[in-house]
């Protein structure tokens, strides 16, 4: 069961990432996420039928962590000059510009607004998108529309 | 489009930074360092009650003092520790199943739940060490004066645990809200 679990997660460790991108302000706080998403995903295995896709399986677990584990408020610590790249966490990488641009624009989005536009941008169908999150599928456009008009106007 | 840019991006975050040995490590929790401390910290706090339990008849003359009070004071520790212990391995588990509002609805009912409970042991424990301490004191004005100090210490704890609570309680309920609101 560990070697599948491994597997599994290792081919779709991006949807974990991109979840953490959304949801968290820091590397460190996305790191403790990642591991903290990680761990639920391995408790949850066990009863992961596959009646659905993995991918779906793992944004429900991903998104459920981000909304629901408590994070404390810290001080924001703000570092003026780069640090040398040795010092470097190994699991931090330079994300592009256009990647930083594009996860600043949602993490201005609500919680629930961040989960649907995941799901949307990774090419889920409206009706998916509704299973996963548990709103209409109707309220799902009429959200889609609203937030694609909010990142529009943030990434003018 | 705009969007099928940013869709295109999206696609390219985030792909296969982790090995199989480092995402391993992230299913035991000795390698996550918060919940490890969390985890540590109930264990130390569970080993210093159970030693109290086990002192306390003769270390603060428990026999001098009314029965009434040495059994409220076993009985709310015991509560002290269960508890904790149960809230320990429920918050753990935030998942419920179904898809993500429904299990944020199941969520925030069990934070209410174990809020209550956590808050009411936490007040009963805090009452039984005040009354054994206080039971067969000859009271003054001066040790009135302390016993009203710690009555309004354990009030204050117990409001700011709760405050703690609630501003969690609340954040659930502000994303279901979120998901649900049709006007914005």
């Amino acid at each position: 069961m560990e070697k599948d679990f491994l597997k599994i997660v290792e081919l779709n460790q991006g949807i974990i990432y991109k979840v953490c991108k959304m949801y968290r302000d820091s590397r460190e706080d996305q790191e403790d996420l990642f591991q903290e998403i990680v761990l639920q995903l391995w408790k949850a295995f066990p009863k992961f039928r596959k009646e659905s896709k993995v991918s779906t399986w793992m944004y429900r677990i991903a998104l459920n962590t981000a909304i629901a584990i408590y994070r404390k408020t810290k001080i924001e610590l703000e570092f003026k000059e780069s640090i040398p790249k040795e010092y470097h966490s190994k699991y931090i990488e330079t994300p592009s510009e256009n990647e930083e641009r594009l996860f600043e624009a949602i993490r201005t989005l609500n919680k629930a607004e961040r989960a649907i536009i995941a799901l949307y941008l990774e090419d889920y169908p409206y009706n998916e998108i509704a299973k996963i999150t548990g709103i209409t599928e109707n309220y799902v456009g009429v959200k889609i529309s609203r937030i694609k008009e909010k990142l529009k106007n943030i990434l003018k | 489009m705009e969007f099928d840019y940013l869709k295109s991006n999206w696609k390219k975050t985030g792909q296969g930074k982790k090995n199989q040995t480092e995402l391993l490590m992230m299913t035991k929790i000795k390698n996550h360092p918060n919940i490890k401390r969390m985890r540590i910290k109930l264990i130390i706090e569970t080993i210093l009650i159970i030693v109290f339990l086990a002192v306390y008849y003769d270390g603060f003359d428990g026999a001098t003092k009314p029965l009434w009070a040495n059994l409220l004071l076993i009985v709310t520790t015991t509560l002290y520790i269960i508890v904790r212990f149960i809230g320990w391995f429920v918050l753990r588990n935030p998942i419920k199943g179904g898809n993500l509002k429904k299990s944020l609805i199941g969520f925030q009912y069990t934070l209410k739940r174990m809020s209550i409970l956590i808050l009411l042991t936490s007040l009963l424990f805090g009452t039984a060490i005040i009354s054994f301490f206080t039971s067969s004191i000859e009271f003054t004005q001066g040790k009135y004066f302390v016993l009203v100090g710690m009555i309004i210490s354990l009030i204050l704890l117990i409001y700011l645990s709760s405050r703690n609570w609630l501003k969690r309680i609340e954040g659930i309920k502000k994303t279901l809200i979120e998901f649900d609101d049709i006007t914005d």
